[in-house]
């Protein structure tokens, strides 16, 4: 009968699909946990820059710098917004890559909006990393820059240190006024959010909520409004706190949106295969019914065939 | 009031809280040169730049390569907060040096952008900071005081 090898071939084929996912899921659980290592470990180097850059600012003492502030537009001025997307090389990782492309659109718009409102213009400039993103941003119509090439894969912070000076560079030279990032930030285990944040000019308030709760740092740093003094000058201390900033906010985005993308990988993955094993079962199920069936039908022809001979003997 | 005697100095890289202990002083390489840091210091933030950081530990001295960043100084405590560091035994010297060629050549090769070779100086800092240190530490272990 036809139909059973048809099964066995689906199933055979399902078999094949499951040990896949399988080995997928294995490989972004590794991954994923030592991407969150190695985020755990950046966490003080990056919470500490926070900090004296929120300290900073409530003393007051760096209003003028450029890069505290935002630069000043009148009506008609355009606004040279850069977006630095993090998406991920490959799919199959549920709604992942998705999930940044919609909060990019979305945060593009609004802006768009916002600027038409105050009788401005705005100009995006987007800088993906990972193939996905790239591809289809460009593919809407967005005005992705093609020299912006990062892997996505296991960030290092020697690559991180590269991005920020291109950021840098952008920001300084005026060809952006705003700099944004998109990635995806690990809530829990279990819960990823997109995220929409300022990286340039610092922005004190949004940062100070960065800081997790929780997170504290007993007695580390200065007390804010102590009498400080600055060497050589406020003016270079904030220069290098803010290349550091910088080098240590791309590094931490990177890894984050790495061990997001491991992880949402892994939960499709794991699910993939739950429904794999379904399948299976479902399969298993109907190719012994068949196999029933066949057998009922030939018993009953050999029954059938022996009740003739046997009325032709009478 | 008892003096203070010891400075707590934490070294905090991207990778790692690399050092937490009491040390008796410092030597950090400042923005405009040697900085050293004694117990009892006036409050104090400091630009740090690519160089040799020297620990002093009773006659005990330790060298650590450290590349730009910040400090933030008290009378009783540091924090170095840097983009990277190695200890002097631990310094890879050919790929610092593979490092320094590079960042040579593009600080003069004539298409580079002006602001690359900005960024190209400072990874020439970096690697010529971490060669020194490598070699102080080299000396160091042949009975030379650094």
């Amino acid at each position: 009968m036809a139909q059973i090898s048809e099964i066995k071939k689906r199933i055979s084929g399902v078999n094949d699909i499951k040990q896949m996912t399988r080995a997928m899921q294995l490989i972004s659980a590794v991954k994923m946990r030592r991407a969150r290592q190695q985020l755990e470990k950046t966490l003080p180097f990056f919470m500490l820059c926070a900090k004296t850059m929120v300290e900073l600012d409530e003393m007051g003492v760096h209003i003028d710098h450029p890069f505290f502030q935002l630069r000043k537009h009148k009506t008609g001025d355009t606004w040279k917004i850069g977006y630095f997307i993090l998406t991920g090389d490959q799919g199959l990782a549920g709604a992942y890559n998705l999930n940044v492309l919609t909060t990019t659109e979305k945060h593009i718009r609004m802006k768009t909006v916002d600027n038409v409102q105050k009788g401005m213009n705005t100009e995006t400039k987007l800088y993906v990393a990972g193939k996905i993103g790239k591809e289809r941003l460009a593919r809407n119509g967005f005005d992705v820059d093609k020299n912006f090439h990062y892997a996505i894969n296991a960030p290092t912070f020697y690559r991180a240190r590269d991005i920020a000076d291109y950021i840098y560079d952008l920001y300084v030279s005026g060809q952006l006024d705003l700099v944004y990032f998109i990635y995806t930030k690990m809530e829990s285990a279990i819960n990823m959010t997109p995220m929409v944040t300022r990286v340039l000019p610092v922005n004190a308030k949004a940062l100070s909520e960065l800081v997790p709760t929780g997170f504290d740092l007993p007695g580390r740093g200065i007390q804010a409004n102590s009498d400080i003094e600055y060497v050589p000058s406020l003016d270079h201390v904030i220069d290098y706190l803010i290349n550091t900033y910088m080098n240590g906010m791309v590094y931490g985005v990177l890894t984050e949106a790495y061990a997001s993308e491991q992880t949402a990988r892994m939960i499709a993955m794991d699910n993939a295969t739950d429904n794999a094993s379904d399948m299976m079962e479902k399969l298993t199920l109907e190719s012994n019914r068949a196999r029933q069936s066949k057998i009922t039908n030939e018993i009953s022809e050999i029954v059938g065939g022996a009740e003739v001979l046997a009325q032709q003997d009478k | 009031m008892t003096a203070i005697k010891k400075i707590n100095l934490e070294i905090v890289t991207p990778y790692a809280i690399l050092f937490n202990e009491a040390v008796d002083m410092v030597i950090m390489p400042a923005r405009d040169g040697e900085l050293g840091i004694l117990p009892g210091h006036a409050v104090m933030m400091a630009a740090i730049t690519s160089g040799e950081l020297r620990i002093k530990r009773g006659d005990d001295w330790r060298l650590l390569a450290v590349s730009s960043g910040y400090a933030e100084i008290a009378q009783d405590m540091a924090i170095v907060i840097v983009n990277a560091a190695e200890w002097g035994d631990e310094i890879d010297v050919p790929r610092a040096e593979y490092a320094q060629d590079r960042a040579e050549k593009r600080m003069t090769a004539a298409n580079t952008p002006a602001m690359e070779r900005v960024h190209a100086r400072h990874a020439l800092e970096r690697a010529k900071a971490r060669l020194k240190v490598a070699e102080h530490y080299a000396n160091s272990q042949k009975g030379h005081h650094p």
